[in-house]
């Protein structure tokens, strides 16, 4: 899971590209320690101390975690719960589409 | 004689009553937080350990070699944290204040994935605190209890408190949790309309939280598809700093719920 993600950010890390997480860990101190240790470089909303029953997991009905949506440069959901390499193949793909539509452009 | 008696019990409560409703609330607040800290310290402990035998050779070669007999075995050496002995702490700590002892359930209820502490948690609710406006926050969390207690009993409580509680959001937490139970493996057509219907009843009475919650399905529904522009989000990051997902308008974006826990 998180050496997955890691390596996705590494790989990408100069392409328009970003991941976002909604983090659901209830203290803030054993999030930071663990960030630390497993390498985590992104940069993630707090749902809140109220962890995984937080605001805005709740307003976007998340049932199981993790949850994953990928979205576009012109911000339109275009892929859902896609994992592992499923997930790199799909930011592939929408990286590759908006250098086509740019060349158009 | 008798009025005497009488006159005499109102000197003695009016002088201790006041006395009471000021240091109970706060004893009871100093009992809540030390149970509150003594289990999450046996909680850490417990992660703690089980992460040291995560990284010992040991396991390693033992997972490397697929053997889960000594996987388990290794793992079953960690000292587990008592839930039941600790669950019974926190019934006693509500037996002995009283009306304040309500937030010593719900954190029974919630923490505490035992059967008979389960069984005491409902018995007191029952006997108490049916009316409570306080029964809000047990039914914010109340999956591990209700579980725990079995289908039928706890659709018999959440009935009681729905018809019971005069609170209209402890009322919409009683009917929302009977839906979820009813909607839950494989029901029936009959039952699905039931449950449709007490969530109805219960969007009519929710506010904040409850009403988020029951607003979203529909929104996952109507703004959540693919091919949907993403709604936005604002909030903070894990250092406190405000930020929007809109701020990432022109890049591509994963967005992951996810958590250490």
């Amino acid at each position: 899971m998180i050496p997955h993600e890691r390596s996705l950010v590494d790989r990408l890390k100069d392409k328009p590209f970003a991941l976002l997480g909604i983090n659901s860990d209830v203290d803030k101190q054993y999030y930071a320690s663990e960030q630390k240790a497993m390498g985590v470089t992104w940069r993630s909303f707090w749902n809140g101390p109220k962890g995984t029953s937080g605001p805005i997991s709740t307003k976007w009905n998340v049932r199981g975690w993790p949850t994953i949506y990928v979205v576009d440069h012109k911000g339109v959901i275009r892929f859902k719960d896609v994992r592992g390499e499923k997930m790199d193949a799909a930011v592939d793909t929408l990286l590759a589409e908006m250098a086509q539509e740019q060349k158009k452009g | 004689m008798n009025k005497l008696r009488s006159a005499l019990a109102m000197l003695v409560l009016t002088a201790i009553v006041p006395a009471q409703s000021e240091s109970a609330p706060s004893a009871a607040n100093a009992e809540y937080e030390k149970l509150v800290a003594a289990w999450k310290a046996e909680t850490q402990a417990n992660q703690a350990a089980t992460k040291k035998i995560q990284a010992s050779e040991e396991f390693q070669a033992a997972q490397k070699a697929k053997d889960n007999a000594k996987l388990r075995e290794l793992m079953g050496a960690v000292k587990r944290p008592d839930m039941k002995a600790y669950g019974e702490r926190a019934l006693g700590l509500a037996d002995q204040f009283g009306d304040d002892g309500v937030r010593f359930l719900t954190y029974a209820a919630v923490n505490f994935g035992d059967k008979d502490v389960a069984k005491g948690v409902v018995e007191r609710v029952r006997a108490k605190f049916l009316k409570s406006p306080a029964l809000g926050e047990l039914l914010e969390k109340p999956m591990g209890l209700l579980n725990a207690v079995g289908p039928e009993e706890a659709g018999s409580l959440l009935e009681e408190i729905a018809k019971e509680n005069p609170d209209n959001q402890s009322k919409a937490w009683a009917l929302y949790w009977q839906s979820v139970m009813l909607g839950r493996g494989k029901p029936t057509d009959e039952q699905k309309a039931k449950a449709a219907e007490l969530a109805a009843a219960a969007e009519k009475l929710a506010t904040g939280d409850l009403a988020e919650r029951l607003a979203a399905p529909r929104f996952q529904q109507e703004r959540l598809q693919i091919g949907m522009e993403v709604p936005d989000i604002v909030g903070e990051d894990m250092d406190g700093v405000p930020f929007k997902l809109s701020e990432y308008r022109g890049k591509v974006v994963v967005l992951d719920f996810w958590g250490f826990w």
